[in-house]
Order: C-alpha cells, then sequence, then structure tokens
C-alpha cells in the first residue's frame, strides 16, 4: 500500500502594503481630461498608485485603497485589468507628468544643496548643471565661411596680353580669334528721379 | 580595321603578328599613352571652341587649359600643330561623353583612346597624327 504524499504546505505571503487609503476626496475641478473620462474608483486607483509605494504588491495596494473589493486573486486580476486599460494608462500618464514637474522642484532643491556641499564629490557637477540651466551654459562658436565666388574676368590690358601669350603658345594667331562677348555696364538713371 | 573587342580576344602570337603588319604611324599611335591621345583630341576639341564668340573669361579659361596640358612629353610644338576638330570629329567626341557615368570622363577617354575610336579623328584631322610624330620626335 502506498503511503499518501503530504501534500506541500500552500505559501501564505503576508500582506506587503497596509491597504489605507492614501487619497482623499478629489476635487474634479483639478483632474485633467484623462482622469475625467474614468469612474471614481478608477480615478483613486491611480491617485493611490501616485501616492502610494513602488514595488511589489503596489498595484494590489492601490486597487484595495480605491474601494475595489474581493479575495485576494480577484484583486490582482482587477488590478490588471485596470493597468492595460488603456484609458487609465492615459489618467497615469497624466498624473505622471504632473508629479514629475513638481517633483523637479525638489530635485533642484537636491542640487543646490549638493552644489553648496564643497565636500561633496559631485559638487563641481552640480554646479556646473545649475549654471547650464540658469542660462550660464557654455557657448560654443562655430564658424562657418560659405563664400560664393563668381568669377568675372574684365578684359583688361593684362587679360588681353595674357590671353595673347597663351594662344600664341597653343599655335593659335590671337588677332584671329572672334570677338569677346563680354557685357558691359551702364549707369542708368532712376525712373523716380 | 580591328575593334576594340577583336583586340581583346587576340592570342599574344595573333597581336604580335598584328603589330608586326602595322605601319609606323600606327605604330606610333599604339605606344602613345591613352592619356596623351586623349589630351590631343581634347585640345584640338578646345580649339574648336575658340573659333566662336565667347566672353574675355571663358577664352581665357580655355586656353589657361590648353597651357596645362603642356609637358615634356606632349610639348608645346605638338599643341601648336593641332588643329580645331572638325564637325564630324566633335560629334565623335560628343556621342563619346554620352558614355560617361561620372563627372570625371573617365569612360569616354578610355573610348576616345582606344585603338578602334581614335583613329577616326585621326583620319579627320591628320594634324593629331602630326602631334604624336612631333611628340615621339620623329618629325
Amino acid at each position: 500500500m502506498q503511503e499518501a504524499v503530504p501534500q506541500k504546505p500552500k505559501r501564505h505571503r503576508s500582506q506587503k502594503y497596509p491597504a489605507t487609503p492614501l487619497v482623499g476626496i478629489i476635487p474634479e475641478s483639478e483632474l485633467g481630461p484623462a482622469m475625467l473620462g474614468l469612474d471614481e474608483r478608477a480615478r483613486r486607483f491611480v491617485l493611490e498608485l501616485r501616492h502610494g509605494p513602488a514595488g511589489y504588491g503596489s498595484e494590489a495596494r492601490a486597487v484595495r485603497a480605491a474601494g475595489y473589493t474581493g479575495n485576494a486573486a480577484t484583486l490582482k486580476k482587477r488590478a490588471t485589468r485596470l493597468i492595460h486599460d488603456a484609458r487609465v494608462q492615459q489618467a497615469l500618464r497624466e498624473v505622471g507628468y504632473r508629479f514629475i514637474r513638481a517633483a523637479a522642484f525638489q530635485s533642484i532643491r537636491n542640487v543646490e544643496k549638493i552644489a553648496n556641499d564643497f565636500e561633496h564629490r559631485d559638487c563641481l557637477k552640480a554646479n556646473l548643471a545649475l549654471l547650464d540651466r540658469g542660462g550660464f551654459a557654455l557657448e560654443t562658436v562655430h564658424n562657418v565661411n560659405v563664400t560664393h565666388e563668381t568669377k568675372v574676368v574684365v578684359a583688361t590690358e593684362k587679360v588681353l596680353e595674357r590671353i595673347r601669350i597663351l594662344a600664341e603658345q597653343a599655335g593659335i594667331d590671337a588677332k584671329a580669334l572672334p570677338p569677346t562677348i563680354d557685357l558691359k555696364a551702364e549707369e542708368v538713371e532712376d525712373a523716380d528721379e | 580595321m580591328l575593334t576594340n573587342k577583336e583586340i581583346d580576344a587576340l592570342t599574344n602570337e595573333e597581336r604580335g603578328a598584328w603589330i608586326d603588319a602595322m605601319s609606323a604611324d600606327e605604330r606610333m599611335i599604339l605606344y602613345t599613352a591613352p592619356g596623351y591621345l586623349y589630351s590631343m583630341v581634347n585640345a584640338s576639341i578646345i580649339k574648336r571652341l575658340l573659333t566662336q564668340k565667347l566672353t574675355t573669361g571663358d577664352q581665357l579659361e580655355l586656353l589657361e587649359t590648353l597651357g596645362k596640358r603642356v609637358d615634356r612629353y606632349f610639348t608645346a610644338a605638338a599643341l601648336a600643330a593641332i588643329e580645331p576638330i572638325c564637325d564630324t570629329g566633335y560629334q565623335i567626341f560628343r556621342e563619346a561623353r554620352k558614355a560617361d557615368k561620372t563627372e570625371d570622363g573617365i569612360e569616354s577617354m578610355m573610348l576616345l583612346s582606344s585603338w578602334e575610336v581614335f583613329h577616326r579623328p585621326v583620319v579627320l584631322n591628320p594634324s593629331l597624327m602630326l602631334a604624336i610624330r612631333l611628340c615621339r620626335r620623329m618629325d
């Protein structure tokens, strides 16, 4: 008689983050068009993701905090479906841009802090970054010389003499060369005067 | 008169026999570098162009180009001996220029200086043969 193989105990992962909502009342006047296109819970999901922790379990936490109910598997599915929804993705992008823009000021403060810390190894880099963005970037000068050369040979005595010499060397009688067809400039009076 | 293709197809013995049967003038043409043959044709074309009404600048430029052709082999005397090319010769040159794939004109140069083609301008313009003779100092 075969002995029954003992079943492997099922692993229960402990909940990583508490599902306490981080977002309060959402005033519609502050929302962009993508967020306005979502229902209340989806909006909360997006904002919970924005304000909540990042990494493993963050999506499940956001779903729970947004007010969705069900067991762990259901919530996980719900989170996946929401994340892959095109409208939600657009709303995440909309919120993300605002977040980046707002976070930029914090970054400026951080760079400023490093720039003022003379002992910091990136002090020079931070100072250069601030100079660049503050309108004191290193100016480079590119000299591009474009020369448009129009060779106009004027029939001066010197030129005619050169023609005579060259023609003679080539065995051509310079006097037999046909007359040239050079244009002659004439001064024209302005019609208005 | 052998064509370029026929010359290429000759065996060494046949080629030797062909050269042995040549006249002195023909041999001179054969032993002149293609670049010089082309320079001579070109000089006759430039001389033809100089018979037309041009601006002083163009006239000077063409004469300067002619002057630059002269060296220790293609002497000033040889250049002076070349007469302007005739209408038919000029037409041959224009047809040859159609073979050019690039602006440097290497294809037309090879064609004009080839055995099969060079003979025609020489027949039409005997001064080219005189120039070859002068270059080889045999006249």
